[in-house]
């Protein structure tokens, strides 16, 4: 059952999601989620960029 | 990853640890090593870490949790004992049998320790660790949190670094301490959604709204500094 837009609950979950398949490797599709969740579209559009960003680079920050 | 309440897992464990003693306790202590070194980069004062390694750290804390292992499977069997009403809660029986929640409050601890051995009343945030957390369990700094998400940008470019480095520290310093908690859980230690509600004492339907009113706000900030999102130096 796709996840109610009625909450931060929905996009946030699909976050945790995005976050954890970009630490196994993976590149998420940011269309593939448009298309899943259209009722979500600008909150995707908004967060999942920030989510990309942040992952690509803690990790070489901790080095510093 | 973690030893959730489960009897079978936990059996296993006891089972592990009793024929093999300390031997079959440092296989499934690196299994939680990389998260913890994480943890130990985050939190430790920007001060001690020219003097100690994150090994050293995790070391002290793989001794420390091996002589205190009794004490988490005691924990482990109450917490399986308790009525089914409190052991199907999401938030405090996961915190109490979780292997690496329990890890990460002993490494939590040991920094704390470390930061009053060592700086005393200048340790940043002492008598800040407030309700957040159960225990002892520095808080991460701004400008640690700052060098972590400006990574490789304008490397070559010291001025330019250390300008952006202060205004992304002036902006988080003006975030809720919770929301950077958050955000430094599910990003920097990632912790799962299940650990960072347990962790945090809240549901897991409340941790998700927190984390994404706090990606916002810091998703806020990051636009409103000029020069941010410039390509990186790689």
């Amino acid at each position: 059952m796709p996840p109610s837009p009625t909450n931060g609950v929905a996009v946030g979950q699909l976050a945790a999601e995005w976050r954890e398949r970009l630490r196994k490797g993976e590149r998420p599709e940011l269309d593939d989620y448009l298309r899943r969740y259209p009722e979500l579209e600008d909150e995707i559009r908004e967060l999942f960029p920030a989510v990309v960003m942040i992952e690509e680079l803690h990790d070489r920050g901790a080095q510093g | 990853m973690s030893i959730t309440c489960d009897s079978s897992q936990t059996n296993r464990l006891l089972q592990r640890v009793r024929e093999r003693g300390q031997e079959a306790f440092g296989d499934l202590f690196a299994r939680h090593q990389e998260r913890l070194r994480k943890l130990v980069r985050l939190r430790m004062d920007r001060r001690l870490r020219g003097r100690i390694s994150s090994s050293a750290v995790l070391e002290q804390v793989r001794a420390e949790a091996g002589r205190r292992l009794p004490e988490y499977l005691s924990l482990v069997a109450q917490a399986l004992a308790a009525p089914p009403v409190v052991a199907r809660s999401e938030t405090v029986p996961h915190q109490v049998s979780s292997l690496f929640l329990w890890l990460r409050q002993l490494t939590g601890e040991f920094l704390q320790a470390l930061h009053q051995q060592h700086l005393g009343a200048q340790a940043w945030d002492a008598g800040q660790e407030l309700s957040l957390y159960r225990g002892a369990m520095p808080l991460v700094h701004s400008g640690t949190l700052a060098a972590q998400l400006l990574g490789n940008r304008a490397a070559s470019q010291s001025a330019i670094r250390a300008d952006l480095m202060l205004r992304l520290q002036d902006a988080l310093n003006s975030m809720d301490l919770f929301d950077r908690e958050i955000l430094a859980l599910c990003h920097f230690e990632e912790l799962t959604e299940a650990e960072t509600a347990a962790l945090l004492r809240i549901d897991r339907g409340a941790a998700t709204k927190h984390y994404v009113a706090a990606l916002k706000r810091l998703n806020e900030i990051l636009k409103s500094i000029p020069g941010f999102f410039e390509k990186p130096d790689r």
